[in-house]
């Protein structure tokens, strides 16, 4: 990854069953900042609703670090298959690959592998840098990717609760 | 709801509050988040309307139960703040972010990102600390036992809005 100059800009997202503030008395189901991904759904990732940031770049060469806390949770369907979250940058999918692991796909082994019987819940974070080589002035859109392997069900900001989740993009001077 | 945070520039300042510690919360079946002691710190905006991102991190142990728990962070200034993460029923905040419907009897760590826009004016004192809540158990502990600690804290950073 590149090493960076100065620090320059930073756009913030939150997207689930909260506002903004993040600590409202009461939650408000959102089906539009939710996802599941079924049994079928393996082996890729998917875009998280509600997750999209997007903003101008102001300069030229930028790096951008992406951050994102996620809210997850795995059903007891799947017998101990993984999960894995990573980020579309400009209409690129970065941090994460399609496929299994035996067809050179990710491991899909950030969360969840491994438990026998069922999973739950977990926390997870990403981070990724990419340098994209943009012009100053150029439109982009990021945001956040779910996936997971194998029969494994995957619920993220879980339904009918104030889950929520975070996300976050730092534009840093090339050095 | 989603909510795009508008656009910041330059960080103004970088606070942290790092402990090493043992903390284990009374009141855990009550769906509440309690204060982890000795996590609060202040500081003062150093400019009005400032984005503050706040990264907490927290480890510690789910024993003999099936229930989640969760970490957050309080801020607060005045009257002005309150809890990211509702913590008052059953329906609130769903504890799902380690450990809920797996097996009891295992470590979990939680990393969370916080983006706060907190409206406050420059020179206002701001205070942050950690805030730990479990669902339907009373053997979550934040770190095992007193002789098992290790180091939780959180790493506030204020970016300019100008």
């Amino acid at each position: 990854m590149a090493s960076t100059g100065r620090h320059l800009n930073i756009w913030g997202k939150r997207w689930g069953n909260v506002g903004k503030t993040g600590f409202e008395d009461t939650y408000s189901n959102t089906p539009g900042d939710q996802l599941f991904l079924g049994s079928s759904d393996n082996y890729a990732y998917y875009d998280c609703p509600g997750s999209e940031i997007s903003f101008t770049t102001t300069i030229t060469g930028g790096i951008y670090l992406l951050r994102c806390d996620v809210q997850s949770y795995l059903t007891s369907t799947g017998g101990g298959n993984g999960i894995n979250y990573c980020f579309r940058f400009n209409g690129t999918q970065v941090g994460g690959t399609n496929g299994s692991s035996s067809a050179a796909g990710d491991t899909w082994q950030r969360g969840g592998h491994g438990d026998s019987d069922h999973v739950g819940c977990f926390s997870i974070n990403r981070m990724y840098v990419v340098q994209p080589g943009l012009t100053a002035g150029t439109t982009v859109t990021a945001n956040v990717m779910a996936g997971h392997w194998g029969s494994a069900e995957l619920y993220h900001n879980y339904p009918n609760y104030a889950t929520y989740s975070d996300f976050y993009i730092e534009e840093f001077a090339p050095l | 709801m989603a909510h795009n945070f508008a656009q910041a520039g330059k960080c103004l300042q970088i606070v942290n509050n790092m402990k090493f510690d043992f903390f284990q919360p009374t009141g855990q079946t009550t769906y509440a988040y309690n204060a982890i002691a000795n996590t609060a710190k202040d500081f003062t905006i150093k400019e009005t309307g400032s984005l503050i991102i706040v990264e907490s991190y927290t480890q510690g142990w789910m024993g003999g139960s099936t229930g989640g728990c969760n970490s957050t962070i309080r801020w607060s200034s005045g009257s002005t703040g309150g809890i990211l993460g509702r913590g008052s029923s059953s329906n609130g905040d769903g504890w799902s972010r380690s450990g809920d419907g797996g097996e009891s009897n295992r470590s979990w760590s939680n990393g969370r990102i916080h983006c706060i826009d907190h409206g406050l004016t420059a020179g206002a004192v701001i205070t942050i600390d950690l805030m730990f809540g479990a669902w339907s158990t009373t053997g979550s502990t934040v770190n095992y036992s007193v002789s098992y600690k290790s180091v939780m804290g959180w790493v506030a950073s204020e970016f300019s809005r100008d």
